[in-house]
């Protein structure tokens, strides 16, 4: 058993006990290590001025992978066994990288406060390629927010940058012997006390839920993307806190023929890039609608987001606007529960019993996530939908899931999840019943829309109003229609 | 302005200050590291109007590593309950701790000082207060009766700034037209939200006071933060090197620069004090809300007869600030009726205060939707509305204007944007599943200057030259250091590499206010002439010297280039800076001038121009607007720095786009919380929601307005683009929306 976090900064060995474990990385970057090229600005995962490089073992375990995350929104203790690298650590003393350089010359930086932030966002991005095209480049900087530039100069910055030329974080620090000392280091879990409050972080799974029944509530902080925000906003210091990153495998994502199977700690990011990665036929139903899925993780928060995120900590922290779970609902995704008394399944369409209720003994443990995959040759149609003012970075308004499968024109079954609608992500069995058995038609989904209009009771808040929301519910089907089933359908809007 | 071929002035040079940006090596406010600095964490109110009638700090001070904790029960008495530096923009009507008054939700209480900043959050917590509760007036809508006229000052020399204003006889004006249009235009309270939070390090030494700011105005804060503490103003030393942004909400000195100075008098130690994002709405200003009631009326050729614009907007119980919507309006059209008023209510909110354009950003959108409405109600098109009331002379003042490039601006705009294309009626332009319309809306902001000083001093620097100079201004990211080093190096023959140009530290002269887009013209100006002064002086030196090969020519015959001299004749004599000064061993050469606008202000008026083209695409079942692409055009006189403009210009274009369909700070009416205070829930752009963005500028050469011959381009982007969008917007719907933000709700 160790007391003291072991993280390599700018590629200098630090071990953390005590007070300074609780600390949010950016303020033990500024206030402990006098570090301020690091900038705070909204304290919430928002605006991307406090973003560094973390440094993990890749599945090979021999070289660290760099990912850019919001450091105000982490703390120091879950950063155990990693390499961070700041805006001063990015280049050899008195140089600068390509992306420093081309953010000098492209005048990227005005003001220079959300500056160190896109820089290193944007060494990320260069850390495994060389070249970006524009929309890399904007989908790449959407977690970082900029008040004085129009962005303008900060995408030509971008484009202008050569990764092949640039020393990356992986050339700067040499992985081994790093990952030597997290090796002898980290071998045993991890419990660092301060007052009354104390991070554990086991290296098995007997030992995480042992940690989770002896002392409840064990608050399990993975990505921190919520937990770090009510942190800082609300001032919530929850006593018992527990990371699972020392518990290896469990982060791993699978894609065969029949199931999407994804480990409780894996990232959003690493859900997409396997998704991407994963070979099949284009024309198969599944890989439609792992894309379809793609496409929704690719307005998932921000980059920083869905690099500490975790799809098991956005089905658990089960917010009725969570961007993952229509898609989940429609597919029947299971949840694989494991606790003192073993592991069971949970369909997901049972979970939810109220607003943030959720079907979880204080024991358990979301391990895994199964997606059944629909078999190759069947006739199915997918679409996601996430309606938010704005359309990066933003919480939805709205959410909606619809699933079809067809015989020639005519459905066979259907599926309906939306979410920002009620209390949960709602299933609409009525709607469902109207449009199973029945020929595509304009009018159908009409119908559908408007059904699903009365089914609904949502309310109004900052994100939208109740009128806007049922008037979603209803054109939502009639944009499914056009965009999916249409037979001569139009050209997509982007 | 003297200029050459080979000047830096005009060239898109790179910012000086990038390589410290890009490494995280600019030191801002909040990064100064102090020896034994200690954390203030700011109590403030959990409602809206009312009294403190008890506050128990007993728990809070006795907490781990708590130093002191401030409040009205203990804090130091300041002359004039620390109202006597009021004098705006600087010096404001701050709550001080002096009473236990509550006048919104949101303001300071207490400052709790620990040895870290964990602690002094942590302590905070635990601060217990109880309120006797006075009356809430948090909801605009229901203290709209209560509006009054604003209280009359005389206008401040060279600026229009009275709060009612009448020409001719506007009911007679409107009796006489052909059309009306009489409609009422919204626009919400915002909050600037640069990326920087307020931040300030106060520490005193003996009865020195020293503060690490964040400010859009050092002298400002100087004589704020002494008066207010009766100090002479030279005792206080105010270090701004950076600032990450400002916008309008710097240019105040806040509460927290001086609770600051006042616990660290008290605890006897360096105390810093950050805000929060929550903390940045309320305590630092925001721009008021505003109704906005519009009367036009035009012959059926499209000519105006009247305009009546009434404006009422915010302001706190603290303070009377104005949104001055309706002065734009007096000199945009040729107009010969018009009445211009504005009224304010008081909210228990924060006081509002300056941000970007202010007046001119809300005060564009409303007259500018009201004009595309009365041209649909004419059958003319727009552009054509604009032409045909277009301003040869000043309506305001009946000056000719100092340079006008907007009838260009206008041709060159529509001819880009391809404005022939558009479709006079609305929801007829369709693409696929979008809705698309076009929208356009004049820009302008007027070009002020203020007096400002400069030292320049030449030194050797090994075996070159270098040029150091100074002065009190600011850089907020607009660019400041690498103009005033382009203005500097032009003017005395020199690279930009061998100036230093040194800003943000009160023991500089003085310089004006960042605000009102004046920086470059004010401070400009007197690095150009005191630049100037020192190249005579220098070449003076070689002209009087026996031993220099320049001897006996007289020193206006000199010309220098990279800091070598040569004569304007035929004479090859030459020798370089450096040789002057190098028989001069110790001898400061070194000028203080100033600059100071003059005659000019009374013979012109003196604004910058613009046109601005939006299109708007709706989707037809979600209604998400997009905004795929806005072209302004505008006549700023002289670019200094093509790169640095062009930036400014499109940041300010963004923030037009944000005004049209994002910003809005909520307040909720029940106890006046601040229900979006974050940057969560508080939408800024993201880059995905900028697309194409076209910026010209049309030549401009203006010999009147100052001697770099540069109007301010800090605030002219953004106006105009919210009144073009909402065009835009209707000409793609058929819906008309007069408030802002206009929502994907408001198109259903």
């Amino acid at each position: 058993m160790r007391n003291q976090a072991l993280l390599f900064i700018n590629g200098k060995e630090h071990r953390v006990a005590g007070a300074e474990a609780f600390d949010t990385l950016s303020n033990y970057l500024r206030y402990t290590l006098g570090q301020t090229g690091t900038k705070i600005v909204c304290e919430e995962g928002d605006c991307g001025a406090c973003t560094v490089l973390v440094g993990r073992p890749d599945s090979s375990g021999k070289e660290l992978t760099y990912r850019a995350v919001n450091s105000c929104i982490q703390i120091v203790g879950q950063l155990d066994g990693t390499s961070v690298v700041t805006v001063e650590g990015l280049a050899p003393p008195r140089e600068l990288n390509a992306v420093q350089q081309a953010m000098v010359s492209c005048h990227g930086a005005q003001c220079g406060y959300c500056t160190p932030g896109f820089v290193v966002a944007m060494s990320a991005l260069f850390e495994t390629r060389d070249r970006l095209s524009e929309q890399e480049v904007r989908d790449g900087l959407t977690g970082n927010l900029c008040r004085c530039t129009g962005y303008e100069p900060i995408i030509k910055a971008a484009l202008a940058v050569d990764g092949s030329r640039m020393m990356r974080a992986r050339d700067l620090y040499p992985s081994a012997p790093m990952l030597e000392t997290i090796g002898a280091h980290c071998r045993d879990s991890l419990t660092i006390e301060h007052g009354e409050r104390t991070l554990s972080a086991p290296v098995t799974m007997e030992q995480a839920i042992g940690i989770r029944s002896e002392r409840a509530p064990v608050i399990i902080l993975q990505g921190g993307t919520d937990l770090g925000v009510q942190a800082n906003k609300r001032g919530l210091r929850p006593p018992l806190l527990m990371s699972l990153n020392g518990i290896k495998g469990l982060d791993e994502v699978r894609i065969d023929a029949e199931m999407l199977s994804v480990g409780g700690t894996a990232t959003l990011a690493a859900l997409e890039t396997a998704i991407r990665l994963h070979a099949g036929s284009v024309f198969s139903p599944a890989h439609g609608h792992l894309a379809e899925l793609a496409n929704i993780l690719g307005i998932f928060g921000s980059p920083q987001i869905r690099n500490a995120g975790t799809l098991a900590g956005n089905i658990a922290n089960g917010s009725p606007i969570a961007d993952t779970l229509p898609f989940l609902f429609v597919m029947e995704a299971r949840l694989e529960l494991t606790g003192r008394s073993g592991t069971r399944v949970v369909p997901i369409n049972a979970f939810y019993r109220g607003y943030k209720q959720l079907d979880l003994e204080p024991d358990e443990i979301i391990t895994r996530i199964l997606v059944p995959l629909p078999p190759s040759g069947s006739e199915e149609t997918l679409g996601l939908y996430k309606v938010s003012r704005r359309k990066d970075l933003d919480i939805s308004s709205f959410t909606a899931a619809i699933r079809l499968q067809t015989t020639a024109r005519t459905i066979t079954a259907a599926s309906v999840a939306l979410g920002g609608v009620g209390p949960v992500v709602l299933r609409m069995p009525s709607v469902e019943a109207l449009l199973k058995g029945q020929t595509i038609t304009q009018d159908l989904f009409e119908r559908a829309g408007q059904l699903a209009r009365r089914e609904i009771n949502p309310i109004s808040d900052v994100r939208g109003s109740r009128d806007f929301r049922l008037q979603l519910a209803e054109n939502i089907f009639r944009k499914f229609y056009y965009e999916r089933l249409e037979p001569r359908r139009e050209m997509r809007e982007a | 302005m003297a200029t050459n071929e080979s000047g830096s002035v005009g060239k898109p040079m790179n910012r000086v200050d990038g390589r410290l940006k890009v490494t995280g090596a600019a030191r801002y406010a909040a990064d100064w590291p102090i020896d034994g600095l200690t954390y203030g964490v700011i109590v403030q109110s959990t409602i809206g109007s009312g009294r403190v009638a008890s506050i128990d700090v007993s728990r809070a001070s006795k907490a781990r590593g708590v130093i002191g904790v401030l409040t009205h029960k203990n804090a130091q008495k300041l002359p004039d309950k620390g109202r006597a530096a009021v004098n705006p923009p600087a010096g404001r009507v701050l709550t001080l701790l002096q009473d236990g008054e509550v006048h919104y939700n949101g303001q300071p209480i207490a400052v709790v000082v620990a040895d870290t900043f964990e602690h002094a959050t942590d302590a905070a917590t635990m601060v217990a207060v109880t309120y006797e509760k006075g009356t809430l007036a948090a909801d605009f809508d229901a203290a709209f009766p209560s509006a009054y006229p604003l209280p009359e000052k005389p206008a401040e020399p060279g600026r229009n700034t009275r709060g009612h204003y009448v020409r001719g006889d506007v009911d007679a004006g409107l009796a006489s037209a052909d059309v009306r249009i009489d409609q009422t235009y919204t626009t919400p309270k915002e909050n600037h939200n640069p990326m920087e939070p307020h931040a300030a390090i106060a520490s005193w030494e003996g009865g020195q006071l020293t503060v690490y700011d964040t400010t859009q105005y050092v002298y400002g804060a100087r004589d704020t933060v002494a008066k207010t503490f009766g100090m002479k103003p030279e005792d206080v030393h105010i270090i701004s090197p950076f600032v990450g942004g400002g916008f309008g909400c710097k240019g105040s000195t806040w509460s927290h620069v001086l609770l600051a100075a006042m616990a660290s008098q008290s605890f006897k130690r360096p105390v810093k004090i950050v805000l929060t994002r929550r903390q940045m709405f309320g305590p630092v200003g925001g721009r008021p809300q505003t109704h906005q009631r519009i009367t036009l009326g035009a012959k059926s050729d499209g000519t105006l007869t009247a305009i009546r614009h009434v404006t009422t907007s915010h302001t706190s119980f603290i303070e009377d600030f104005l949104e001055p919507s309706g002065i734009v309006t007096r000199m945009l059209y040729a107009v010969p009726n018009l009445e211009s008023t504005h009224r304010l209510l008081k909210l228990n909110v924060g006081t509002p205060t300056y941000q970007r354009a202010p007046g001119e950003a809300t005060g564009t959108f409303s007259v500018e939707v009201a004009m595309d409405e009365l041209a649909e109600k004419l059958h003319m098109d727009p552009l054509a509305l604009r032409l045909k009331n277009y301003a040869e002379t000043d309506p305001d003042t009946g000056r000719p204007f100092s340079s006008k490039a907007l009838k260009e601006c206008y041709r060159v705009g529509a001819e880009l944007f391809g404005w022939s294309k558009r479709k006079a009626q609305a929801g007829t332009m369709r693409d696929g599943k979008a809705m698309v319309g076009y929208g356009l809306a004049t820009a302008t902001y007027p070009t002020y200057r203020s007096p400002a000083t400069v030292r320049a001093r030449m030194e050797m620097n090994g075996s070159d030259v270098r040029a150091v100079v100074q002065t009190a201004s600011q850089d907020l990211g607009t660019g400041t250091y690498t103009i005033m080093t382009q203005i500097a190096a032009d003017a005395l023959g020199l690279k930009p590499s061998q100036v230093r140009f040194e800003l943000g530290d009160s023991h500089f002269p003085k310089s004006p206010v960042s605000g009102g887009s004046m920086s470059a013209a004010s401070t400009g100006s007197a690095v150009h002439v005191a630049c100037t002064a020192l190249r005579q002086q220098v070449l003076a030196l070689a002209a009087n010297d026996p031993s220099s090969p320049m001897h006996g020519i007289v020193a206006t015959d000199i010309g220098v280039s990279e800091g070598r001299l040569i004569t304007r004749s035929d004479s090859p004599a030459t020798e370089t800076y450096a040789e002057v000064l190098a028989r001069q061993p110790g001898k400061a050469v070194e000028a203080t001038e100033s600059s100071a606008p003059g005659e000019e202000t009374k013979q012109f008026a003196m604004h910058a121009f613009g046109a601005v083209f939006a299109e708007a695409r709706i989707d037809s079942d979600t209604r998400t607007i997009r905004i795929p692409r806005l072209v302004g055009a505008y006549g700023v006189g002289r670019v200094l720095n093509a790169k640095l403009a062009h930036s400014q210009m499109i940041s300010g274009m963004v923030w037009g786009v944000s005004q049209a369909l994002r910003e809005e700070t909520e307040v909720d009416p029940r106890n006046g919380r601040y229900v979006n205070a974050d940057l969560a829930e508080y939408r800024v752009p993201v880059n995905a929601d900028i697309h194409d963005l076209d910026v010209i500028f049309v030549d401009e050469d203006d010999p009147h307005i100052n001697p770099i011959g540069a109007k301010g381009i800090g605030e002219i982007g953004i106006t105009g683009v919210a009144g073009a969008i909402a065009n835009a917007i209707y000409n793609a719907t058929g819906v008309r929306v007069r408030h802002l933000p206009i929502r994907l709700d408001d198109l259903l």
